[in-house]
């Protein structure tokens, strides 16, 4: 497959911890010794506001911090995925968030219902941003179990560790087995 | 330094500056450069220093000065509103020698802009904010390792040749994380400022060999004035025409005589190139993607990257330049680099600017698209 | 002049460049006297100034001295301050400097109460630029910018200090050079932020347009106005109401700032963040 680059976007609504998520990638991905560049792109909104974060993880050294056409992307809040269908690279794949009312989806969308595992099996909602993570290293591969486990952990509180080790395997459990077709690893940001 | 972690831009200063031994910080919150606030409450108290978030950016600016003129190493951090707030604070450290550091990251202007976007538009007024012939030093890092680095270098600049230093970072390298690996030659070494000979009588702004007044902290027991009016060698204002011309030259004079020292700039396959980008800051990061890219299809381009933009490289890159077939500089402003590109290159190669104003980074593709156009 | 005087001077300085009559000289004799006094070696005292005739007040005397610019000279003081406490910050700004330009620093100075002595030379003018009306220049006064008189209403320093939350408040007078000299060694003396206003006179560029023609004249004002605290409170609203209250008019014993930041460090050290 050559050098490997992924280029993730995460779009959530702010307060979702979707940000973090981001966070807990690329630092799975320093764990691992790859190369990463994580951002996002500030609104004035504080909390309730749209966010998009994003994670570029790759063999190679990263130079343009930025992405124009994610080969991952995750929609955590209610905006419609048609609007960002334009900008997934070619064999890429972007997750939305449930699975009723989204009528038949395209080939590369997939819905998994992230908030209903968070509400009905973790029964902890606060989790579902860590699900998604799940979901997304289910999918993808991207970045190994062990390393996403140790970079989740500064990032939730002593006694909510579990219970987000619990959110994290059953969204890798959604997640894995989920891809229909492999994807498309992008191999430099110009092509 | 040895593990490999996930450092933001903005974060990266901190941590380069507080290496260079700075222990005093003063600044007011303001997007995108609030982070390296942040960051210095958290980590001064830890090493003794002292944090103040002052009730304005001149004030931030004004005890910034203050605490210099102890002998503390001291940096303030903002972005366009504030750095132009900051200029006549910025003046006086110019004029009275006042090591100290600005941290400007930018955001796409004028006035309130755009807070969260990105931008260049510093660029000038990084070097001619401040009314008056003054020395100053402006250098641009470009990805969070270097910010490290370039910050310690630019509090080692300052206390050294007793000069403002401004870093110009902007809204993308600030607030992107990416793994930082350490690596030997990223260790910040500590430079001092000179202080006075002993035996000798103390002469404030006494004109060296070196041309850089040894320097005496407040309360160290040499007892001098400081004023930003112009003043001759014992610190005391001069109306005297001889003596201004000789004190500002001498002033001034530093910028020339330590010039090959200050001036930094980085080459990527240049020599060979057909094809020559300038670019600095994120600006260069899309732009040596297209120097990767296109080598892989076999077309020659390079990239020359002033790390140190005043004083501006301009031998360097006239000699990078000449005779080239186009030299490319892109710029996320209307065109002020390209000026000083223009005066350094002298006619001697076809210069194209790019200039993208809508607050995103200009990408890969539309350097390349360009490239294409000339080819 | 004698040995005193000369001791906390640049005598190579002199003389100065304040107008004849001014009461920028008489405020320099009483500070240096206080210096005197509270016994600080002088290179343990910072003295800091800002733009105007007041700001000159840096280059005549022996300490480490700082002429910063206009209206900043508290930014720079508390710069000076917090990074090496143990120096005695003094800091000499006029009424446009610290109430105009720099009445953001001014308050916020008081809020803080950084332990720096602020003396400010209220002429109700701005003398060095020729005569503009100032915020603490009374209504239907004349100036420059004021020909026709005054129509702003005016500053009460005292009491805007106060309210910002200075630990001490006096006001003095150039014609009260003795009480000045008091005042000064306990504002010095107070932990904390300490103001003095002192009342002074401006003759050429105040004095002659508002029908106090001499500097003795403008003297012989303060002396008829000023109003002693003790005597103040036995006065009824009426009779105090063109007069102004000199003396002591406020002290609070609160937490100055750098002994509070020190102490953070202190703990932030032994690794108590505060949050339990």
């Amino acid at each position: 497959m050559g050098k490997k680059r992924w280029e993730v976007r995460l779009i959530g609504t702010g307060g979702q911890g979707m940000v973090t998520v981001s966070i807990i990638l690329a630092e799975a991905a320093v764990h691992e010794g790859r190369n990463v560049v994580q951002s996002q792109n500030y609104g004035p909104e504080v909390r309730g506001g749209h966010s998009t974060s994003y994670v570029i993880v790759s063999d190679d050294s990263i130079l343009y911090p930025k992405i124009d056409s994610p080969n991952v992307m995750l929609i955590m809040s209610s905006r419609d995925y048609r609007t960002y269908l334009p900008d997934l690279a070619q064999d890429g794949i972007l997750i939305i968030n449930g699975e009723a009312d989204h009528g038949a989806l395209p080939d590369r969308v997939y819905a998994v219902p992230i908030t209903d595992i968070a509400h009905d099996k973790v029964r902890k909602p606060i989790t579902a941003n860590i699900v998604s993570l799940g979901v997304i290293i289910g999918m993808t591969g991207m970045v190994s179990e062990e390393a996403a486990l140790e970079a989740i952990q500064p990032h939730v509180p002593a006694k909510a560790l579990e219970v987000n080790k619990t959110a994290f395997a059953l969204g890798l459990e959604a997640g894995r087995g989920a891809l229909k077709k492999p994807i498309a690893v992008i191999d430099s940001p110009l092509v | 330094m040895a593990n490999a972690k996930l450092l933001q831009g903005n974060e990266a200063c901190v941590f380069g500056a507080l290496a260079a031994g700075v222990r005093f910080f003063a600044g007011y919150p303001i997007t995108p450069s609030t982070e390296i606030a942040n960051i210095f409450a958290r980590e001064l108290p830890k090493l003794g220093g002292k944090f103040m978030q002052m009730e304005d950016e001149i004030a931030s600016m004004g005890a910034v000065i203050g605490a210099s003129c102890t002998g503390v190493k001291a940096i303030t951090a903002t972005s366009g509103p504030g750095f132009s707030l900051k200029q006549e604070n910025i003046g006086f450290a110019a004029e009275a020698e006042i090591p100290c550091v600005i941290i400007d990251v930018m955001r796409y202007g004028p006035s309130t802009g755009l807070p969260t976007k990105s931008s260049q538009g510093d660029f000038m007024q990084a070097r001619w904010g401040t009314h008056g012939d003054h020395a100053i030093i402006v250098i641009a890092p470009y990805t969070a390792r270097e910010a490290y680095r370039e910050t310690g270098r630019a509090v080692n600049m300052s206390e050294r040749y007793r000069i403002p230093v401004i870093i110009l970072m902007d809204e993308i390298l600030g607030h992107l994380r990416e793994r930082v690996e350490f690596k030997e030659e990223d260790v910040v070494t500590v430079v001092d400022r000179k202080g006075p000979a002993p035996g000798v009588p103390y002469l404030p702004f006494e004109d060296t060999d070196d041309l850089i007044p040894p320097f005496a902290g407040f309360g160290d027991g040499y007892r001098y004035h400081i004023t930003g009016l112009i003043h001759d060698k014992t610190g005391f204002p001069t109306n005297d025409p001889e003596t201004i011309n000789q004190v500002m030259r001498r002033m001034n004079g530093k910028l020339d005589r330590y010039r090959d020292e200050i001036v930094k700039v980085k080459y990527v396959d240049v020599d060979d190139a057909d094809i020559l980008i300038i670019a600095f800051g994120s600006v260069a990061r899309a732009a040596e993607e297209v120097v990767r890219s296109m080598k892989k299809a076999g077309k020659r381009v390079g990239l020359l990257r002033p790390v140190t933009l005043w004083p501006f490289p301009d031998k360097e890159i006239r000699k990078a330049a000449s005779g080239k077939k186009a030299v490319i500089v892109p710029e996320m402003n209307l065109g002020q680099m390209v000026r000083e590109v223009e005066r350094a290159v002298a006619g001697e190669a076809p210069i194209y600017p790019l200039n993208k104003i809508d607050g995103e980074l200009i990408t890969p593709h539309e350097i390349s698209d360009l490239i294409k156009e000339i080819l | 002049m004698d040995a005193t005087h000369k001791k906390y001077l640049r005598m190579n300085k002199l003389p100065h460049i304040w107008c004849p009559g001014c009461g920028d000289g008489t405020i320099m004799g009483s500070f240096i006297r206080a210096i005197d006094r509270l016994g600080y070696d002088k290179d343990d005292v910072a003295a800091v100034s800002g733009i105007g005739c007041s700001g000159r007040i840096t280059g005549y005397l022996d300490f480490n001295t700082l002429h910063t610019t206009h209206g900043r000279a508290l930014a720079f003081a508390t710069g000076v301050k917090m990074a090496k406490p143990r120096l005695k910050v003094f800091v000499f700004m006029g009424d446009g400097d610290a109430t105009a330009i720099g009445g953001n620093h001014l308050i916020h100075s008081c809020r803080r109460n950084i332990d720096i002595t602020a003396i400010i030379f209220n002429n109700n003018i701005y003398g060095m630029t020729g005569g503009q009306y100032s915020p603490t220049t009374p209504r239907d006064k004349y100036a420059t910018t004021a020909p026709y008189g005054t129509t702003d209403p005016h500053f009460d320093i005292a009491k805007l200090c106060i309210g910002a939350g200075a630990s001490y408040v006096a006001r003095g007078t150039s014609y009260h050079a003795k009480m000045l000299t008091d005042l000064i060694v306990a504002g010095a003396e107070h932990k904390g932020f300490s103001v003095i206003e002192i009342i002074t006179h401006c003759p050429v560029n105040f004095g002659r347009r508002n029908e106090l023609e001499t500097p003795v004249d403008m003297l012989l004002w303060q002396k008829d106005h000023a109003v002693r605290m003790a005597k103040a409170e036995k006065m009824t609203a009426d009779e105090l109401a063109d007069r102004f209250i000199i003396g002591e008019l406020h002290k609070a014993d609160i937490p100055e700032y750098v002994e509070e930041y020190d102490r953070l460090i202190e703990r932030v050290q032994r690794g108590d963040t505060g949050r339990g």
